[in-house]
């Protein structure tokens, strides 16, 4: 034995560039591999799990038509007897109700269709960070003219760059007016004043709304003006209302900007009439109620079933014909087929790339035992059985196939780490492609596990069928053939 | 006794176009301890003879026995497991590992057969020596010109004590003073060890070291002389 891997570890220096091309086409095979199905499983998972933790929730309480017809008329009565069952589930995080209505928003001549977000400001700030999108900064050619004129700013021209964008509270202004090459060494506390929107006050249970800035920029409506909303209410109601703006809102997902309203969910409930007065007692109404479980958000059925187990255990608590419990694939089914469509392109490519490297590999095994023809014949003529022949090509193989992975673990296992714990904001043409596909620009990776793993063992099943054919060569092999070739 | 039994054998090559008679009814016994040539012209069949009696080449019909056992009934596995006991070879060229060097070469074929580590080693280096090479035991075969590779190739063949050696056209890729080194060793080992050597050859200088010499034509045996 030893004496067959000695044969087989010096066989791979015989020939340095042929070992060389296969070991690096398995690493690439490799590489490729588990990058992007990292990147693909790392990303589409931040994508649902935002979109799903932050906005539908990992369950919905629906009232049974409400789904097909979401319309106010549709809405349940947020009662105690409602959240007693829901404080009471242990695989419950929290829950939160919602009103969620399309209406239409106006200002002087300019009107557009919105969605009024009925929330809690508290729970949504610890939810989606709203407060963190908040616009803080805001520049436009009036605030640079006031810069150039009164500060002693060698570079104001840079600002331009910064004009008409709406800076949430998430960004290190400091850091990007650096990067662009402003001197930020001088009179910042100035210029930040400048660009700061008017402070934001707003009182936890009053009137007063934020609305998304490219909204604002439609109605032309700043920060402090008033905002006129026209909706359907409940049973019949008209709904109009006019508050005032208390903030504008920059999230990552642009479709968001165009149209969100968010205001206390108690200033939506009068809006919309949405309460109904039984003698004493007022009940009040929301669209649904959104439910965060301690599952995890991801693609697999596995997880999903698990999730499924609680919507029916929930539904049979509830007790109500009215009621029904919806979960997040039922909800998110956009997102579902944006990822689908998706993964079947990255199959697409990564199957391409298969074909190419297992194409590339069987060529160097080809030539490996067209060259060593008639040494293998001279072997089997000594009395060297086919069995050892093969595995003396088997541990090549093996050998250049551990070289290759653990290559790609030295260099990918670094990549994925920071990858995942970091992700990494786009900026520029991508960002906002993504943006517009209404998807936050981060490039994520998923650390291993075992949907990354199935691609390596893609791969090896490509080495192991090359194996095989290389096998099935030798075991066929003639040796008065290979000694006269 | 007889240790190779050549008996009525026939070997025909057909091809999609041809048929080949290239061995005709041969009958061919030779004994241990014989030093015998095969000769005749290119393509009278000598290879075949030979690739036939070492079991690397089917018959048409007729029997071949190796100290008393049919080769010619036994399956590939077993064949090559019979080849590796009982026959030493010799090839024309390509007769080493191009990896192993000429000591791991030599011993390699007794790893094969079970031969432990301390015993392999030294039959190697003896072997190694007897053949002239006992200061290239660690050279690699591309380090070693053709005379001396086919020195190491008989020593590998002698590794396995086989019953006999086969070599066909050992000298044919060798110019003369390596032709005539070669077949002296050979011939020392066939008078000092009594190791049998059956190889072909077109070479008159050659065939005048050889103590039999089976002439071949056609592929028909046509004289048969012991000097
Ligand atoms: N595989 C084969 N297929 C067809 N004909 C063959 C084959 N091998 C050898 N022959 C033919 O058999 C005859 C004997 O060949 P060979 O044994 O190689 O002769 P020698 O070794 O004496 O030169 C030749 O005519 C040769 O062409
Ligand atoms: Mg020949």
């Amino acid at each position: 034995m030893k004496e067959i891997i000695l044969i087989a570890w010096r066989n791979l220096w015989r020939n340095k560039r042929r070992t060389l091309i296969t070991v690096s086409s398995i690493f690439f095979a490799l590489f490729y591999a588990i990058l992007m199905k990292s990147f693909q499983l790392g990303t589409y998972n931040l994508m649902l799990d935002n979109t799903v933790t932050q906005y539908t929730g990992h369950l919905q309480i629906q009232d049974k038509e409400y789904f097909d017809n979401p319309s106010v008329d549709y809405s349940i009565p947020f009662t105690d007897e409602i959240t007693n069952i829901l404080d009471r589930c242990n695989k419950i995080e929290y829950y939160f109700p919602r009103i969620q209505t399309g209406v239409l928003a106006s200002s002087g001549a300019n009107s557009k269709v919105g969605t009024v977000m009925g929330v809690n400001y508290d729970i949504e700030t610890k939810l989606t960070g709203l407060n963190n999108n908040v616009v803080k900064y805001y520049l436009d050619s009036n605030k640079i003219n006031s810069i150039i004129r009164n500060y002693d700013v060698y570079n104001a021209e840079i600002l331009l760059q910064f004009s008409e964008k709406y800076f949430n509270n998430k960004f290190d202004l400091t850091k990007e007016l650096d990067a662009a090459g402003f001197d930020t060494t001088k009179n910042m506390q100035q210029i930040f004043d400048v660009m700061q929107m008017p402070l934001v006050r707003y009182k936890k249970y009053g009137n007063d709304v934020f609305i998304g800035y490219k909204l604002s920029q439609y109605l032309e409506l700043n920060q402090g003006d008033s905002i006129i909303l026209i909706g359907q209410g409940f049973e019949g109601t008209n709904a109009v209302g006019k508050y005032k703006i208390v903030g504008l809102l920059n999230f990552p997902i642009d479709q968001m900007n165009r149209n969100m309203i968010y205001m206390p969910i108690s200033t939506a409930q009068e809006f919309l009439s949405a309460y109904r007065v039984n003698g004493y007692d007022t009940v009040y109404y929301v669209n649904f109620i959104a439910i965060n479980t301690k599952y995890q958000v991801s693609m697999r059925m596995a997880d999903y079933n698990r999730l499924l187990t609680l919507k029916t255990d929930l539904e049979n608590k509830l007790d109500n014909d009215m009621l029904t419990v919806i979960g997040w694939r039922n909800l998110n089914e956009g997102i579902i087929e944006t990822i689908q469509v998706g993964n079947s392109k990255g199959l697409i490519f990564i199957f391409i790339l298969y074909l190419v490297i297992s194409f590339g590999i069987l060529g160097t095994v080809m030539m490996l035992l067209s060259e060593r023809k008639k040494e293998f014949g001279m072997m089997l003529a000594l009395g060297m059985r086919r069995k050892i022949l093969a595995l003396i090509i088997s541990l090549e193989m093996i050998f250049m196939t551990l070289v290759s992975a653990f290559s790609v673990f030295i260099v990918t296992a670094p990549i994925l780490i920071l990858g995942s714990r970091h992700p990494y904001k786009l900026h520029g043409n991508t960002a906002e492609q993504l943006s517009k596909m209404n998807m936050e620009p981060l490039l994520k990776f998923q650390t291993i596990d075992f949907y990354i793993l199935d691609q390596v063992a893609v791969v090896l099943v490509i080495v192991l069928l090359i194996l095989i054919y290389a096998i099935v060569k030798i075991s066929k092999l003639n040796v008065i053939n290979s000694l006269k070739s | 006794m007889s240790i190779i039994e050549v008996k009525n054998v026939n070997k025909i090559y057909s091809t999609s176009e041809v048929k080949v008679h290239a061995v005709r009814g041969v009958e061919l016994n030779i004994n241990q301890g014989e030093f015998t040539a095969i000769v005749g012209p290119s393509g009278s069949g000598k290879t075949t003879l030979l690739n036939m009696i070492g079991g690397l080449d089917d018959v048409t019909d007729g029997n071949i026995f190796v100290d008393g056992t049919d080769i010619t009934q036994l399956k590939d596995s077993q064949m090559i497991d019979f080849r590796m006991k009982y026959i030493g070879f010799v090839f024309q060229a390509y007769n080493l590992i191009p990896v192993l060097t000429a000591l791991e070469n030599v011993e390699f074929i007794m790893s094969l057969q079970g031969v432990n580590k301390k015993e392999r080693r030294q039959r190697s280096i003896k072997l190694l020596e007897a053949v002239g090479l006992g200061d290239r035991i660690n050279s690699r075969p591309s380090r070693l010109s053709g005379g001396q590779q086919q020195r190491v190739a008989v020593a590998r063949a002698l590794a396995s004590k086989p019953k006999f050696v086969l070599a066909d056209e050992p000298t044919a890729n060798l110019d003369s003073v390596s032709t005539n080194t070669l077949l002296e060793i050979m011939k020392n080992l066939n008078e000092k060890e009594g190791t049998t050597f059956v190889f072909s050859t077109h070479d008159s200088r050659v065939i005048e070291k050889a103590k039999r010499v089976v002439t071949l034509e056609d592929g028909k045996i046509i004289s048969d002389v012991t000097k």
